[in-house]
């Protein structure tokens, strides 16, 4: 077993009313980074950023400058950054070098004006471009990432999400950065998801700098890296549904198992943070007594400590009882986590209802969202929902604006104790 | 276990509804509708009225729906055995439950404070004030409800007396009402 990382398992209810009838408990698995000695190999980033036109309006353009310039000037010993524009075409702005030649870096930066790549929005040509930076040192133990700046719409999804995919694969992390309102945040989220990176939604382009550093300093962050959970189920129990609830909420779809195990990936996991995996389990009979229902194990890897495949484990138990007053209170943190999730599942299915023509059951559903979010007190969030749901009641569209802000708002709901 | 907003079915121990996200109550199941039965306690003689004949179902009452002269509520209360914490039943509809702001669950009697442990449900049971008398109604809670040591079952509106002893979870509730004139 492993000191590195503690592995936390709790149910709704550790007691279950013994009959012949389904039901569902819920899991939460949390795992958390230990102390975790020893030093940061450095990162290998690659910075891919879109200079299409529009980037050229709100100042866009240069306040990724200035976020670029920081991460140049902050760089460590150990990383590497190479700075990738796209357009109609994809430059090299910045290439890999070991150490950052940040003299060189930042000269090439102020002359960005010089560097004419079109003006449309191929994102895949930044991206090809990244990845013949990053493969010059992949392999030398730092941590390889892509972060993707865009404020449109790109050419090529699916080639780009395929190329993504694949260099995810072999160990390349993707996050997502998108500025304005006409980006399309579902291919933005899913590409992040996908590809063990994170997608973040930046409405006021001053925050560019902001944004992008956390990100990057996020990568130093993570101790533990390729985390796979793993749920082994006992005869009589069954998955339905898992959602990763920490850092942010995302519903794995539907669940595999092989040989009564599922997999969930959880990728990066950073100090202080941790991650965390809600999964519904349905049990299907039991007689009173204590019963095993699965085996819970999460793999990964510790760079800094240049381990691999390190493992932590913990049974699932609950007791069988035909006694239901001795079924007492559920787990508040469990409960808190399943409500948060609630939520985003509720918001999710209103918005896709919506997007598919039933505005009155998608309206509906969003206003219960919008109840449960102003009771929990998110309060501004609750707002811009209300706001959507007024344009729907008068026949209008939803805005691009309101769908994102509400859709990365409620990924990022954080449980509060009911 | 169906939605009480849309009625949609969901699996024991859901605690969101599938489709309309609305909070359900918590429930394993298992607990069929069983008819009101009586379990005496040692040396104690069966009150009259309430006394069943093996094999019989007892008769379930239903509160009339609406009072139609306009009856006035005599005082009535609900006291906690154990804390001796006085509960006025203030309304012709009290809710006997656990406050939840966060769901926008306010009871009438707010067990919050002499249930720690959590053994009621956040919308336990109602005391009803219909055609001039008290009911008692368990609404689906998880622990369940007993009046007097007779288990009530889920939505059947049982006639309250004073002096009634209320067992809701593992905690006891004596209902006084002041004497008919």
């Amino acid at each position: 077993m492993s000191q590195e990382a503690v592995l936390d398992i709790k149910l709704n209810n550790d007691k279950v009313l013994s009959s012949s009838e389904d039901k569902m408990l819920y899991l939460l698995a949390d795992l958390k980074p230990g102390d975790i000695p020893g030093e940061s190999a450095g990162i290998n980033l690659a910075v891919v950023l879109d200079k299409s036109g529009s980037m050229y309006q709100a100042r866009k353009l240069e306040f990724v400058i200035k976020a670029v310039e920081h991460l140049i000037n902050n760089a460590g010993p150990n990383d590497i950054i190479s700075i990738i524009f796209f357009a109609d075409k994809a430059r090299v702005v910045v290439s890999a070098s070991s150490p950052v030649d940040k003299e060189t870096a930042l000269r090439k930066l102020s002359n960005l004006d010089e560097v004419d790549i079109g003006s449309g929005t191929q994102m895949l040509r930044g991206i090809e471009a990244a990845l013949g930076e990053l493969r010059k040192f992949q392999g030398s133990g730092r941590l390889s990432r892509v972060v993707l700046l865009t404020d449109g719409l790109t050419l090529h999804e699916t080639e780009s999400l395929n190329r993504c995919r694949q260099a995810a694969a072999e160990g390349i992390g993707f996050s997502t950065i998108g500025v304005g309102e006409d980006f399309n945040e579902q291919f933005l989220i899913g590409l992040a998801d996908d590809c063990s990176g994170r997608s973040h939604y930046i409405e006021d382009p001053s925050k560019i700098p902001d944004i992008l550093n956390q990100e990057v300093e996020g990568f130093h962050n993570a101790v533990i890296t390729n985390a796979v959970l793993e749920i082994e189920f006992e005869e009589g129990v069954s998955p339905r549904k898992g959602y990763k609830v920490k850092p942010m909420i995302y519903h794995f779809g539907e669940i595999k198992t092989t040989d009564n195990k599922a997999e969930f990936k959880l990728g990066d996991v950073r100090k202080d943070e941790g991650a965390s995996v809600l999964t519904e389990l349905i049990l299907h009979s039991g007689s009173p007594s204590e019963k095993k229902l699965a085996t819970v194990r999460v793999c990964f890897d510790i760079p800094s400590l240049k381990k691999e495949n390190v493992v932590v484990e913990s049974p699932v138990t609950v007791t069988y009882t035909e006694n239901e007053s001795e079924i007492g209170c559920q787990d508040p943190d469990v409960l808190a986590v399943v409500d948060s999730v609630s939520i985003f599942h509720q918001q999710t299915r209103a918005l896709d209802l919506i997007k598919d023509g039933q505005r009155a059951r998608g309206t509906q559903m969003l206003t219960n969202a919008m109840e449960r979010l102003a009771k929990r007190g998110d309060d501004e969030l609750a707002g811009v929902v209300k706001e959507e749901i007024q344009r729907i009641e008068k026949g209008l569209q939803t805005t691009p604006l309101g769908t994102k802000r509400i859709t990365y708002g409620t990924r990022k709901l954080t449980p509060r104790a009911k | 276990m169906n939605c009480p907003k849309c009625g949609t079915e969901n699996i024991l121990g859901s605690l969101f509804c599938e489709d309309c996200g609305t909070e359900l109550p918590f429930s394993q199941g298992a607990q069929e509708p069983a008819p009101v039965m009586v379990t005496l306690k040692e040396n104690e003689k069966p009150p009259a009225p309430k006394a069943e004949i093996p094999g019989e179902k007892p008769p379930i009452h239903k509160a009339p729906a609406m009072p139609k002269p306009e009856i006035k509520r005599p005082e009535a209360r609900l006291v906690a055995v154990e804390t001796e914490t006085v509960f006025p039943l203030i309304s012709d509809t009290n809710l006997l439950g656990r406050k939840s702001l966060a769901d926008g669950i306010y009871p009438e009697v707010d067990l919050n404070e002499i249930d720690p442990a959590c053994f009621t449900s956040r919308k336990h049971a109602s005391i009803l004030f219909r055609g001039g008398k008290f009911y008692f109604e368990d609404l689906g809670s998880s622990n369940g409800s007993f009046i007097n040591n007779e288990k009530v079952a889920v939505g059947v509106q049982v006639p309250l007396s004073g002096g009634d002893r209320i067992k809701l979870g593992n905690m006891e509730l004596k209902f006084d009402m002041e004497p008919e004139n």
